[in-house]
C-alpha cells in the first residue's frame, strides 16, 4: 500500500507572456502511492491543473518551461521524449477533464473513441469493442451497447463523464488525473461520479490524483491532500491532517470559510485581499499579503516546506502554526 | 436522413421557381422592346405587332411566364439571336467544357491546399507556415488575366512548351487550370489552416494526446477529420462560382465555356442565350447546395440531429 507511484520534486512551471514570465508553479514537491485518491485544492488559477498537465506534457499552447523532476515508476517524464510520454499516456496515466462535453469528439460515437485507445495495444476490433462494452457497464453507463453507439450530444453531461473515465481506464492504467471531474456537472450526478470513481480506485486498484476546488468533496473521497495558494503547495497532509489541524494560514482561514451546518452563523467568513500577480523572480510567501499573521520576514524570504509530523508539511514561517477557528 | 433530404430538395426548387421568376422579369426589366431590337429600327408599327402576336408577347404576362417556364423543361431554351441556333445546343457544348477545367482546378487545388493548410496550422508561426500564407497570398493577389497573360508568355510563346489557346488536347487545358490553381490556392489554404487551428484548440484533441494516440493519427483522425466537415462545404459551394468565375480565363485561353458563352451573350444581348445561362448556373448553384448539405450531415452528426430530430 506504501509503495510509491509518482514522486513531483520541485516542479515549477512558468508561462512565457509579453512581459516576461508568469510563475504557474512554484517548487511543487508531492508523492502518490499506490492506489491512493490524492486530492489538490486550490481556487481557480492557482496552479492546480498546470500540475496536472505537466505530469503528461498537455499543456496546450507550448509557451510554458517545466523545471523539476516527475519521477513516475522510477522514470522522470519532464526528461523523457515524446515517444516514450506516448507509451505512458493512457497506458499508464490516464486523465480525465473538466468538462466532458468539450472533451469528446462530436463527430465520432462515444465507443468508436473509447475504442480507439484499446486499439493501441493491438488487440483485435471485435475484442476491443467487446472491451468498450465492458468497460460502459463497468462505469455503470444503462443500456451500454446503444450508448456505446451514441454521440456524445446524445449524452447528459454525466454520461459523458462516464464515457471519459471508461476511455481513461479501458488500458489499466495505474494513475488517474481527474482534473476537476465534476465542476461541470451537477451536484446528484457530481456525488454519483465521486462515488464511481472510488469504487473504481478499490475495483482495479487505480490510484486517482484529484484536482478539485471543492473542500467537500476532498473531505469526502481523498486519502491525502495538497492545498494550493497562487502557484505554491502550502500544505500536504492525510485528510485528517488538513481537515482537524490546518497550519497554514491559508488553509486554516478557508476552514473558516466553509459552511458548516452544525454553526448557527449569519454570513459565512472571508479572506480579505486579492491573488497578487505572479511573477517567478519576486521573493517571499505568496499569501503574505493577505495574511493576519505575516511578519516582515514573510515578505522577503522565501519559506521552505517544513516537515510537522510523517505525514504532515507546511509551508509557513510559523512554528505553531494557527488555528483560527 | 430522409426527411433532411427531402427539405433540402423542396426548399432547392423554391429557390428555382424564384430565380426563374427574376430572369424571366429581366427581359420586361430592361430598357427596349425584345421586338424592336429583333425587328430593326426601321420596321413599321404593324409589323412589330406581327412579331409580337408571333412570339405571344401579346399575351398577358403569366400566361408568358407558364409557356416560358414549361418550355424550359422540355429542354427548349429558345433560339439563340445571334448564333441561330437552339440555345440548348450551345449549353451542351459548353457546359462539359466549363465543368473539365472547373473541376480539374478544384481537384488539384485541394489536393494542394489540404495538407499544405494542415501543416500550416500545425507548425503555427514556423518560418514554412510564413512562407506559404505570403507567396500564395501574392498568387492570389495578382490578377488572373495578368497572370494568364504571363503564362502564355512564358510557356507558350517564348518556351513554346504549350500551345497558346483553344482546347482540343489536354495541353491546351495546363495553362488555364494552372491559372485557376494559383489564384484560388489562398483562399483554400487559408480556410483549411483556420479550421485546423481551431480544430488543434479543441479540447478533444487533448483527449486524444492523454489517450496515448500517437500525433500523426491525432491529426488525421481528429483534427483533420473535423476541419474537413467545412472545406467540404467549401468546395461544393464553389463549384457553380467556379463555372461562371472562370469568364476571365476562359476569355484569354479561347475556351468555349460558360463564361465565354455568357459574356458573348450579353454584349450581343442575346436574350435567350443569357437566360439559358443564368437559369443553368442557378440549377447548379442549388444543386450543389444541396449536395454540400447533404455531405455536411453526414459528416457531421450534430446537424443531423438538429434537422431531423435523430435518427432514432
Amino acid at each position: 500500500m506504501n509503495e510509491e507511484l509518482l514522486r513531483i520534486d520541485n516542479l515549477s512551471v512558468d508561462y512565457k507572456v509579453r512581459d516576461g514570465f508568469l510563475s504557474a508553479v512554484k517548487n511543487a514537491s508531492f508523492e502518490i502511492r499506490k492506489k491512493e485518491i490524492f486530492a489538490i485544492v486550490g481556487e481557480s488559477g492557482c496552479g492546480k491543473s498546470t500540475i496536472a498537465h505537466s505530469i503528461l506534457r498537455l499543456l496546450p499552447e507550448h509557451n510554458e518551461i517545466i523545471k523539476g523532476q516527475i519521477m513516475f515508476k522510477g522514470k522522470d517524464l519532464n526528461q523523457a521524449t515524446e515517444k516514450e510520454l506516448e507509451a505512458v499516456r493512457g497506458k499508464q496515466i490516464g486523465m480525465i477533464f473538466q468538462n466532458p462535453l468539450d472533451s469528446l469528439n462530436p463527430v465520432y460515437t462515444t465507443g468508436k473513441q473509447v475504442e480507439e485507445g484499446i486499439l493501441i495495444d493491438k488487440i483485435p476490433r471485435e475484442e476491443a469493442w467487446n472491451r468498450v462494452i465492458e468497460m460502459y457497464k463497468d462505469v455503470k453507463m444503462p443500456d451500454a451497447e446503444r450508448r456505446a453507439k451514441s454521440y456524445p450530444h446524445e449524452l447528459s453531461g454525466g454520461m459523458r463523464q462516464r464515457v471519459m473515465i471508461a476511455m481513461m481506464l479501458a488500458r489499466d492504467p495505474n494513475l488517474l488525473i481527474a482534473d476537476e471531474p465534476t465542476t461541470a456537472l451537477d451536484v446528484t450526478i457530481e456525488a454519483q461520479i465521486l462515488r464511481l470513481i472510488k469504487q473504481l480506485r478499490d475495483e482495479y486498484g487505480t490510484a486517482v490524483m484529484l484536482i478539485t476546488h471543492n473542500f467537500g468533496l476532498v473531505a469526502e473521497i481523498a486519502d491525502y491532500v495538497a492545498v494550493m495558494y497562487a502557484g505554491m503547495i502550502v500544505e500536504t497532509g492525510t485528510v485528517y491532517d488538513i481537515f482537524d489541524h490546518p497550519m497554514h494560514p491559508y488553509s486554516s482561514l478557508l476552514m473558516k470559510a466553509l459552511p458548516r451546518m452544525t454553526k448557527k452563523e449569519g454570513r459565512l467568513t472571508t479572506i480579505d485581499g486579492s491573488v497578487p500577480r505572479l511573477t517567478s523572480d519576486k521573493p517571499g510567501c505568496r499569501f503574505a499579503n493577505r495574511c493576519p499573521f505575516a511578519k516582515e520576514r514573510c515578505f522577503n524570504e522565501d519559506p521552505d516546506i517544513r516537515k510537522i509530523s510523517e505525514t504532515h508539511n507546511v509551508r509557513c514561517f510559523l512554528e505553531k502554526g494557527v488555528d483560527v477557528r | 436522413m430522409r426527411d433532411y433530404i427531402i427539405k433540402r430538395l423542396l426548399i432547392g426548387i423554391l429557390l428555382l421557381f424564384s430565380v426563374s421568376v427574376l430572369v424571366f422579369a429581366m427581359l420586361f426589366l430592361m430598357p427596349g422592346d425584345p421586338v424592336t431590337v429583333m425587328a430593326g429600327p426601321l420596321a413599321k408599327a404593324s409589323e412589330l405587332e406581327g412579331l409580337r402576336h408571333q412570339y405571344g408577347l401579346d399575351r398577358p404576362i403569366v400566361e408568358q411566364y407558364i409557356t416560358w417556364l414549361s418550355k424550359m423543361f422540355h429542354g427548349d431554351f429558345g433560339i439563340s439571336y445571334k448564333y441561330r441556333l437552339p440555345v440548348w445546343q450551345l449549353l451542351q457544348s459548353a457546359i462539359p467544357v466549363s465543368l473539365y477545367l472547373t473541376i480539374i482546378t478544384l481537384i488539384i487545388e485541394y489536393i494542394v491546399a489540404i495538407p499544405l493548410g494542415l501543416l500550416c496550422a500545425y507548425k503555427k508561426d514556423s518560418l514554412f507556415d510564413h512562407i506559404t500564407v505570403n507567396v500564395t497570398l501574392v498568387l492570389t493577389a495578382v490578377p488572373s488575366f495578368w497572370l494568364g497573360v504571363l503564362m502564355i508568355l512564358v510557356f507558350a510563346v517564348k518556351l513554346q512548351w504549350l500551345p497558346v489557346s483553344g482546347f482540343e488536347s489536354w495541353q491546351n487545358y495546363v495553362l488555364p487550370i494552372c491559372t485557376g490553381f494559383l489564384g484560388g490556392i489562398a483562399s483554400t489554404l487559408r480556410l483549411v489552416k483556420s479550421e485546423a487551428i481551431d480544430a488543434l484548440h479543441e479540447k478533444y484533441v487533448v483527449t486524444a494526446y492523454a489517450k496515448g494516440l500517437k500525433k500523426r493519427e491525432v491529426l488525421y483522425k481528429h483534427v483533420l477529420r473535423t476541419s474537413l466537415i467545412v472545406v467540404t462545404v467549401n468546395v461544393f459551394m464553389s463549384v457553380p462560382w467556379l463555372i461562371s468565375g472562370y469568364i476571365v480565363i476562359e476569355k484569354i485561353f479561347g475556351i468555349p465555356g460558360m463564361g465565354n458563352l455568357m459574356v458573348e451573350s450579353i454584349v450581343k444581348q442575346d436574350f435567350n442565350v443569357i437566360q439559358g445561362t443564368i437559369m443553368i448556373i442557378t440549377a447548379l448553384t442549388v444543386l450543389c447546395n444541396i449536395l454540400s448539405d447533404i455531405v455536411l450531415g453526414i459528416l457531421d452528426p450534430r446537424i443531423r440531429i438538429s434537422v431531423t430530430g435523430g435518427d432514432q
